[in-house]
């Protein structure tokens, strides 16, 4: 009796009861597998749009990203922590929807002195925290000393040195040493969020941190890192309008496609960040709407003045002529973004007088004949890793390679990218700017000034622009001043230290439920306002 | 006359364990010191710093220059580890920067979902490959296990990300079986998907090993013999050809649990599920240094307990082989 037959032995009279029970139990591993498995929230989708706000719900919301804090000197300038920090505490003033300018918050009016030097704030009566106790100006005064102190973000250079005075409970006076334009909207700004005194004071940074306390329409309720927020309303808060929704809750889903099968299967109301070429598709579908949002932010190519070529002024113009931005947008946002007229986002000042940049690949090449480089030359462009980036890239490589100019391009990891970018170690880098606040000045000095982070990456140093944006920050006429942001934009427009690509957007999807949401010029969203009808 | 491998009894394989336990246990300290060393430069070394990496190029030079203060990221390396260690002592783990917490609340509250994920990992991929090897051993060389070895060699080829993103398509969102990423009502069923996508790097190479050495052993002296005593096929299976066999596929699993373990990283980032894999990948993207040295210290270390947990196997299957695997 050899060894094989054994195994024939196994097979013929075995091998059919094995196979079934195997089958058997697979198919019993999935069952019930599945049968614990959750089966998600099943929304009934309504088909009729109410006009008067419905009180009361729940908003489920879709993003890629969690608030890594909840204080608002702790976010890092982070999107993902500034939205939730701005529905959970009040400033001062608040940045209007169309981000021009700002609108009463705490302050119910102001008065500004001749001179632009003190501004005296007036406070609603009968403000209080979440937690019940009474916002004085004092808690306003403690607020804006903590920021000064110990702010090493963004708000450090936006600010300049305030005098705070506080004569009674209801009014607070700042004092500057010179006119300061934007101070509005700085004080709209997360970090100049109002925060309770004598609460921080007890429980010191790391507690509060941990259980922030705000007089926002709404309050922490559940808060796990990365996993899970939730936020309800705050009965405490000064404007008995809002909120209409009595909970809203904040889920991560990091891949875009999870974040729409979620929504597609009534999971949550709302995805964030859904990619532009899903816009149609998701706009078609019943129950669906799909929101795109015009935002203060700019995509560019930065163009380091250390590579011999982009030193010459006629070069880094030939490059802007160069690039076909209406396709460009056609391809890569679907037509969803604009072609830019200036180095500022659409923002308070924006010279919408001037042509967007155009394009005319001849006039490209006649101005690098102008220049040492006329026979072309070989650079490389950083990117992100995202597929916007790509693409953006790959059509800008075709674009460039038209008038003679080589171009490699180079996918960085995001610490490593940017740490680059910074230092000027990148031929080109393909990046986006924003602006936090509702005015000009923060754009301006951190992408024209030669002091600001981007213009030294690049080495670009203009005396008269630096100048001018020192002048426009002072000068507090708003015609004056108009003239003189335009007169900025004129010359960056020629200097061309960058190249402007576009404008773009924010998409969401939601159902069509949802009312009233929409994210503003800086970014952020009014959850507040937002409802749903039954 | 050979001796069937596995007996020997109970009372050796624990006695076996025992010597095998303290002699790891006693290996740990200088792994663990080791492993902190590693992941402490290692981290450093990298390219880019924290405050660009949180910030962009939004990161002014204040933020910058006092974030690297309060890491003490311009003391030379060597002093870095010596304060880091002498801080660990008391306890004091660090303080990650991006999250704003003590780095071991954040690992503590992460360490469940990942242990239960790459526990449920292991358990399916025996679950799917034992009776799949020997369904295939036993129909040798028929239709049924060409195919199979066609699966597997596809199956080797497939990156998990894209695996996951194709199971959650058809079972997640067509079928509806199963919930969209961590948020499902019941953890069994939330960690289903991405416990069978891990699995799925595993499985084949498992797979194909055990079959070799089903094949391997069913030739055997002994269990020809068991068979010309009259044990029934079963019988003859599960006491005589499985605990032989299963040898070389536990000690490929033990040599994989390094994947297994790593393998969270990408999986947790697909399924949403808060475990120690995601965080890693967060803090990395953010070069949070603290967060990052806990974590992947605490991954080597789980690492190195699977490894034990497998050899313990081995030593329970074949006493022979405690010790050293």
């Amino acid at each position: 009796m050899g060894k094989q037959n054994i195994a024939n032995r196994f097979v013929s009279r075995n091998t059919v009861k094995y196979a079934a029970g195997l089958v058997v139990a697979l198919a019993g591993i999935i069952a019930i597998a599945a049968a614990r498995s959750g089966s998600g929230r099943h929304e009934p989708v309504a088909t009729s749009r109410d006009d008067i706000p419905h009180h009361g719900g729940r908003l489920v919301i879709a993003g890629n990203s969690l608030p890594t804090s909840l204080d608002p000197l702790g976010t890092h300038d982070r999107q993902e922590s500034i939205i939730p920090v701005l529905q959970i505490y009040d400033q001062l003033v608040r940045a209007d929807k169309a981000g021009k300018g700002v609108e009463p918050d705490l302050a119910q009016s102001w008065d500004i002195s001749a001179d632009g030097r003190v501004y005296r704030f007036h406070l609603r009566p009968n403000l209080k925290f979440s937690d019940g106790s009474p916002l004085r100006a004092s808690d306003v005064k403690f607020s804006l000393e903590r920021r000064a102190r110990e702010d090493m973000g963004l708000s450090h250079d936006l600010f300049p040195p305030l005098e705070i005075t506080v004569p009674d409970d209801q009014t607070v006076i700042i004092t500057l040493q010179e006119p300061w334009a934007p101070l509005l909207a700085d004080l709209a700004m997360y970090a100049a969020s109002i925060i309770p005194e004598a609460y921080y004071t007890s429980v010191g940074r790391e507690g509060f941190a941990k259980k922030p306390v705000g007089s926002g329409p709404f309050v922490v309720a559940d808060w796990k890192i990365n996993e899970r927020f939730v936020l309800t309303r705050n009965r405490h808060y000064w404007d008995a309008r809002y909120p209409y929704l009595d909970e809203v809750q904040q889920i991560v889903v990091e891949n875009e496609m999870n974040r729409i099968m979620k929504l597609k299967r009534g999971e949550v109301d709302i995805a964030k960040l859904i990619p532009f070429n899903q816009i149609s598709t998701l706009k078609s579908t019943e129950g669906l709407s799909v929101q795109v949002d015009p935002i203060m932010i700019v995509t560019l190519i930065t163009l380091n003045q250390r590579v011999p070529a982009f030193e010459n002024v006629k070069v880094r113009q030939a490059m802007q002529w160069a690039i076909n931005r209406e396709e460009f947008i056609r391809g890569v946002y679907v037509g969803h973004a604009e072609v830019p007229r200036s180095f500022l986002p659409r923002v308070l000042y924006t010279d919408f007088d001037a042509p967007p940049f155009g394009y005319d690949p001849e006039k490209a090449k006649a101005l690098l004949a102008e220049s040492p480089f006329s026979n072309g030359f070989s650079v490389k462009l950083a990117i992100l890793n995202n597929d916007t980036a790509k693409n953006t890239a790959a059509v800008i490589q075709n674009d460039l390679k038209k008038i003679g100019i080589h171009l490699e391009i180079q996918i960085l990891e995001g610490a490593l990218f940017w740490t680059r970018c910074e230092q000027g170690e990148n031929d080109l880098c393909l990046i986006q700017v924003a602006s936090d606040i509702a005015d000009p000045s923060e754009m301006v000095s951190y992408n024209a000034a030669s002091t600001g982070t981007l213009p030294k990456s690049v080495g670009y140093k203009n005396a008269e622009v630096d100048a001018l944006a020192v002048e426009a920050q002072r000068e507090v006429n708003p015609e004056r001043r108009a003239q003189l942001y335009r007169k900025i934009q004129q010359i960056v427009r020629d200097d061309a230290p960058y190249v402007w690509l576009c404008w773009t957007s924010a998409p969401t999807a939601m159902h069509s439920n949802v009312h009233d949401f929409s994210v503003l010029p800086t970014v952020n969203m009014r959850l507040w306002e937002v409802w749903k009808s039954p | 006359m050979t001796t069937p491998l596995y007996s020997g009894g109970a009372a050796a394989g624990k006695h076996s364990w025992g010597i095998l336990i303290l002699r790891r246990l006693f290996q740990l300290v200088p792994i663990a010191f080791g492993i902190t060393l590693l992941s402490f430069f290692i981290v450093r070394l990298m390219p880019g710093d924290p405050a660009r990496a949180m910030t962009g190029i939004r990161a002014t030079p204040d933020a910058v220059q006092r974030l690297d203060a309060e890491l003490g990221l311009g003391q030379p390396l060597l002093v870095q580890y010596v304060h880091f260690l002498q801080r660990g002592m008391h306890g004091d783990l660090g303080y990650s920067y991006l999250y704003q917490q003590p780095v071991v609340e954040l690992v503590a509250d992460r360490l469940l979902p990942t242990l239960w994920l790459v526990t449920y990992a292991t358990f399916l991929s025996i679950l799917i490959a034992v009776p799949l090897a020997i369904m295939s051993a036993l129909r040798h060389r028929s239709i049924y296990d060409k195919l199979l070895q066609l699966g597997l060699v596809t199956c080797m080829g497939l990156p998990s990300y894209w695996l996951g993103i194709l199971l959650l398509l058809a079972f997640g969102f067509a079928m509806r079986l199963f919930p969209i990423a961590g948020h499902g009502e019941s953890p069994r069923g939330l960690f289903f998907l991405p416990a069978l996508t891990l699995a799925a790097g595993v499985i084949p190479t498992v797979l194909r090993s055990l079959r070799a050495s089903v094949l391997e052993v069913l030739r055997a002296d002994h269990v020809v013999a068991a068979r010309a005593k009259g044990l029934s096929p079963p019988s003859v299976l599960v006491r005589h050809v499985l605990p032989s066999a299963l040898i070389p596929a536990i000690a490929l699993l033990g040599v994989h649990a390094g994947w297994l373990v790593s393998g969270t990283m990408v999986v947790e980032s697909l399924f949403d599920i808060p475990g120690l894999g995601r965080l890693l990948s967060h803090a990395l993207g953010a070069r949070d240094y603290p967060t990052l040295q806990v974590v992947i210290a605490t991954l080597a270390i789980l690492t190195t307990c699977i490894q034990l947990l497998t050899d313990m196997s081995l030593v329970a299957l074949d006493p022979r082989a405690s010790g050293d695997s």
